[in-house]
Formats: C-alpha cells, structure tokens, sequence
C-alpha cells in the first residue's frame, strides 16, 4: 500500500475485541474460582486472552518487520506508548506499596502491634531473596551488554547476552517458586501474608512476562528481525526488565529488609 | 487562512521528519563512534562482577538455609486469630 505520509494506518483486525472478551472472562473467571471453587471460566479467559497476544503481536512483527509500516514516525508513536504503559504499572504497584506501608507503619493490636506480626516467621532477607537481588541486578547487566552489542553489530555477542538474560530471568522465578513453597507464612497468615504474597506475587508475575517478552525477541534476534539502528522491540522488552527489576528492588528495601 | 495554516503544517512536517531523521543519523553515528567498546564494558561487568556475586549468594544461601534447616525447630504451635484466616468456603 503506498501512500505519501509517513504513518501507520492499521488494517482492520479482531484482536482488539478479543483481547476485551478475554479479559473480561479471565476476570470474571477468577471471581468465580475464588467464591464458587471451579476455574473452567478462567481458564477459558485465559486462553482466550493468550491467543488474542500471540495474534495481535505476530501481526505487528508481520507489519513491521517484513511489511516496512514502522517509520521513524510510528516508532515514536510507539516510544511514547511504552513509557506510558510502564507508568501505568508504576501506578499499579505503587498501590501495594501503600496498602504495604499502611499495615506495617502502624500494626494494630489485632496482629500484636508489631511488625512482623506476632507468630509471624519473616524471611531472612539476606539469603534467597539476596540471590534474587544478585541475579536481577546482573540481568539488567547483561541486557545492557545485548542493547550494545547489537548496536554494534556483533551478532554473537547479542545471542548470547540476550540468552544470559533470559537465563536469568528464569532462574530468579525457579529462586521465588521454591521460596513461596518453603516459607513458614501463607496468604491467609494475616495481613502480612496478604501485602507479602499480593505485591510479590504481582511482581513474579511480571518477571514471567518480561521473560517472556525477552525470549521472543530472541528468537527474533536469531531470525535477523533486528539491525544495529532498528530494533525497538528490543527496547521495549529492555525498558521493562528494567522496571521489573526496580519493583525488585523497592520489594527488597521495603518488604524484605525493613519489613523483617 | 486553512491554505495557509495547511502550507504551514506540511513544511514543519517535512522540517522536523528531515532533521529528526538527520539528528538520529547523527545519534547513530555518535553511538557508533562514542559507544564502541560499551559493550565491551558490559561483557565485563556481567563476567568480572556479576558472575562472582551470583556465585557468591547462591553459595551464601545455600549454606544459611542448610544451616537454618539443621539448628531451627518448630515452634510450639499458638492459634493466633489473626493467623490462618479461613475465609472461603474452599479451604481446608
């Protein structure tokens, strides 16, 4: 399609309307688990919504990488929504943090008036959850080593940097499932267990997406979807490693360490 | 005043497309000049110091928790209220 203006007018798509659908059956499904016990409705919604990003995003590599519809123009355009979509998460997590310091700053005499309350067992902050720290940090290294070595060319530095990082990524999640099952607290041991569990979990959450995230772009990366001057999904995926792994930090000052 | 407005509109479109396209130009350049060797630096910051301190936690980690695992016993069991709430009929 040629046209005399530097923007990306989409082609007409479904995957707008089943990305709503799918999230309205994933939340509602969850609903239903938790008041009436079956997870059919969620899982439903879940792979609904799954397919939906699998469609959606296949068609953007497809409009950008081999249709040529991402000009400087568009990649801008993109830029902006990005940053907009992280501040939108920064919003999201800064609310567990509130409900955190909201419990812990002043502990009522319900949980003993103190912090960890009492009978509450807290992680030590300085063996697991400072590996985690470890590795997200150096993570954050190696995706910074990928970002430089494809702007300089250097296909094999990149694979394996990039694959450094994905690595990574799954060891810290394999690190917190082992944690989540070893813990001496559940989510139903007050509400430490509630504000523990919800921003952590919240948090492993979005290490899974990100590392999702940097899987697919390297592949993308092995399939030549990059060159050194364009390649904004991998900034993208860089970007937000790096805010899943500032939320880690914040979790660790905050909930792992002052909060034991 | 519309022809006008609309002379106006594709010049500044064509001005600043050309000189955002020459400034990343320019950024690519100077990225390629001024960076050569960054990644480089990062190698080094993952091999020299963030491999060391991974090793170094998971060495600690490994020996704390055996060690907690080793001298921790349970402790005597009090039925606090405010712990094992059971709200939701699912629960055990």
């Amino acid at each position: 399609m040629t046209h005399q203006h530097p923007f990306h007018l989409v082609d007409q798509s479904p995957w707008p309307l089943t990305a709503a659908f799918g999230a309205l059956i994933m939340t509602s499904g969850l609903v239903v688990w938790f008041h009436l016990g079956t997870i059919t409705l969620f899982i439903i919604g879940m792979l609904a919504t799954t397919v939906t990003a699998i469609s959606w995003w296949r068609d953007v590599v497809r409009e950008a990488t081999f249709q040529g519809h991402h000009t400087l123009v568009v990649i801008n355009g993109l830029r902006y929504g990005m940053i907009l979509f992280i501040t939108s998460e920064v919003c999201f997590f800064f609310a567990f943090f509130w409900a955190f310091f909201h419990s812990s700053l002043a502990p009522t005499v319900e949980i003993g008036v103190s912090w960890p309350p009492t009978g509450i067992d807290a992680l030590n902050p300085f063996l697991v959850p400072l590996l985690n720290t470890a590795v997200l940090l150096s993570s954050g290294a190696t995706i910074t080593w990928a970002h430089h070595s494809i702007i300089e060319n250097n296909r094999g530095e990149a694979v394996q940097a990039l694959g450094l990082t994905v690595i990574l990524g799954l060891y810290f999640t394999a690190l917190q499932a082992w944690e989540y099952l070893d813990a001496p607290f559940t989510i139903a041991d007050s509400v430490y267990g509630s504000t523990f569990f919800v921003a952590t979990g919240f948090h492993g959450l979005h290490v899974i997406i990100g590392t999702t995230f940097l899987a697919v772009c390297f592949f993308r990366l092995l399939s030549h979807h990059f060159s050194n001057h364009h390649h904004f999904g991998f900034e993208a995926a860089a970007w937000y490693w790096h805010f899943v792994d500032v939320v880690w930090l914040f979790l660790y000052v905050c909930i792992y360490w002052w909060g034991s | 005043m519309a022809l006008a407005l609309r002379t106006a509109m594709r010049r500044f479109s064509t001005t600043s497309w050309r000189s955002s396209a020459a400034a990343s130009e320019q950024i690519g350049l100077a990225a390629g000049s001024a960076d050569h060797g960054s990644a480089k630096t990062w190698k080094i910051v993952t091999f020299i110091v963030a491999g060391p301190a991974i090793a170094f936690c998971m060495y600690n980690a490994y020996t704390g928790e055996m060690e907690h695992k080793a001298h921790h016993h349970q402790p005597e069991f009090v039925p606090y209220a405010h712990l094992r709430i059971r709200s939701k009929k699912w629960s055990n």
